[in-house]
């Protein structure tokens, strides 16, 4: 008998049992990769719109519950919050939107020139220098600073599309989300108790308590002092009738949310536009001085964090750096928004637990 | 700890009138018109205790009461290493009300001493009923304040010969 008759069968079993094996193999990876890829984003997804309808409850709530003094019931209290949101949205957008929006097309076909008038100034700098400086006369700066920064630029052009549909999206489900935490928020709440074991469910209520308020002075401080410091922005940049007021007082307070970075992106393009396109000296430092004295100083620190921001334990400048950096990282510009209040979530928590555990005695056994 | 948790999670959030009758009855919610309890009905925390299980202990921050839907609760105070119980209370009574009124740490333990449901009503719902419906509030606060006064003169009474009784010892809770 032939020996490879024999095990011609055997191999050819062997083959189709391993491609099998293979192919189920590979198909179970690509299945729980898949999975795991879906889990993920899903988490991501709700994370983001789980703590921005958090950040909108706790703005809101002390509306639904003027309402509510005031005799509506809950599912009413919240339906006229809803509907006054949307008229003054409707509102704002009749009297701001053309002006911003006309603002933003403007500023799309300005950016161009602005780019030349800068680089104009900027070789103009650069010619005074090479005069100065012998030294300099051989470096080609406008190539070599346009290959640096062109990277840069393509990345945060990229960031921000994303951060737009992220945006957009958002827009719809923050709404939907905060409207139910709103409506069921004391049965959620109820809920959640409801799973605490007996022996550290006053520990649990306690805490929760006590992030809940540091949380909620944390939050409505930093948004009302990112709303104020935009308004003072808009009310001084109106006296030079400086162009895309709007637009630039928006962003100074957008940016406001993000701490010692923020302010300085903030007042950025400002400054740049102030030097491009107002033609006297006082103008300009009327800006520069809005910008950095009347804005951060005065307004900001002095007026705002001592009556906001202070009744919250502030991070070392060093994590709030790692947090935006690291937020930034991960979720582009929208993540270095949320990134030092996440932080704080978790330093509140974590204090209070070590408060509760180690400075009460509290025993957790029997 | 599992059977706890489980335990809670199934609990009816919105039992029948029989509760809402029951706490009619407690003199801090008697002075309220059947609505008015309702609406603090929702405010309230069900919990079930084993036999033997802490519902708080002495010294840990208070946040509210507690009022016995079955059950009995023993009220123990722990002193020279021993367990001194003061009192028992059982449907319809209540107890840790003055950490409702200010938040302070408790003052005795609580112990089930049956399985046992409760009823609790926290700070935090005191103060948002504060909020919405101030009345109703101030009807709650105002019978905390004049049973506070009731135990004040009687333990005024009770120091008034400035000689100690001695508390009747009973055994360790655990």
């Amino acid at each position: 008998m032939n020996i490879n008759e024999l095990q011609r069968p055997g191999l050819f079993k062997i083959f189709v049992v391993l491609t099998a094996a293979m192919a189920a193999g590979f198909t179970l990876d690509r299945f729980l990769s898949a999975g795991i890829n879906f889990f993920v984003r899903v988490v991501e997804a709700m994370f983001l719109t789980g703590l921005l309808s958090m950040v909108f409850v706790y703005l809101v709530s002390p509306f639904v519950q003027m309402f509510e003094a005031r005799g509506l019931r809950r599912l009413w209290a919240v339906t006229a919050l809803y509907l006054l949101l949307a008229l003054c949205i409707l509102v704002l957008w009749l009297v701001a939107g053309p002006t911003v929006s006309s603002e933003f097309a403007d500023l799309k076909q300005d950016i161009p020139v602005y780019g030349e008038r800068f680089n104009g100034m900027f070789s103009d700098l650069l010619s005074r220098l090479r005069e100065a400086i012998p030294y300099l006369r051989d470096y080609d700066f406008t190539t070599n600073i346009g290959e640096k920064v062109a990277p840069f630029a393509e990345t945060a052009l990229a960031g921000v599309t994303k951060s737009v549909f992220t945006v957009l999206s958002l827009m719809i489900f923050v709404p939907m989300f905060s409207f139910f935490l709103l409506l069921d928020g004391l049965e959620f709440k109820q809920s959640i108790y409801g799973m605490v074991p007996n022996r550290y469910f006053e520990m649990t209520m306690d805490m929760m308590n006590k992030i809940n308020t540091q949380l909620r002075s944390f939050i409505r401080g930093r948004v009302i002092e990112a709303f104020f410091v935009g308004l003072t922005i808009l009310i001084g940049l109106a006296f030079v009738q400086l162009k895309y007021l709007w637009f630039l007082a928006i962003f100074a307070g957008v940016a406001n949310l993000v701490p010692y970075i923020g302010p300085i992106v903030g007042m950025a393009p400002g400054l740049l536009i102030a030097l491009l396109e107002l033609d006297s000296t006082g103008k300009i430092a009327w800006v520069f001085i809005l910008y950095i004295v009347v804005a951060q100083i005065i307004v900001d620190t002095f007026i705002l964090i001592p009556i906001l921001i202070s009744k919250v334990a502030n991070l070392h400048p060093l994590v709030v750096f790692l947090a935006i950096i690291v937020g930034g990282e991960i979720q582009g510009v929208l993540g270095m928004i949320i990134a030092v209040p996440l932080v704080n979530i978790v330093s509140v928590i974590v204090r209070e637990t070590y408060r509760y555990m180690f400075k009460r005695r509290m025993t957790f056994v029997r | 700890m599992q059977l706890s948790m489980w335990k809670n999670i199934f609990i009816k959030r919105n039992p029948d009138s029989e509760l809402l009758d029951m706490l009619r009855q407690i003199p801090i919610f008697s002075a309220m018109s059947s609505r008015e309890v309702k609406e603090v009905q929702r405010l309230l925390y069900h919990r079930k205790y084993r036999n033997g299980e802490f519902v708080f202990k002495e010294g840990d921050p208070g946040i509210g009461m507690y009022i016995v839907v079955e059950g009995e609760v023993r009220i123990v105070l722990h002193r020279d290493d021993k367990d001194h119980e003061i009192t028992r209370l059982r449907r319809g009574e209540f107890f840790g009300e003055i950490s409702l009124a200010d938040a302070s740490d408790r003052t005795a333990s609580a112990i089930a001493s049956a399985d046992t449901e409760l009823v609790g009503f926290f700070r935090p719902e005191l103060l948002r009923l504060l909020d919405i419906k101030s009345a109703i509030a101030a009807k709650v606060l105002l019978k905390i304040a004049e049973v506070l006064g009731e135990r004040l003169r009687f333990a005024n009474r009770a120091a008034r010969p400035l000689v100690a009784q001695p508390i009747p010892e009973v055994e360790a809770a655990s």
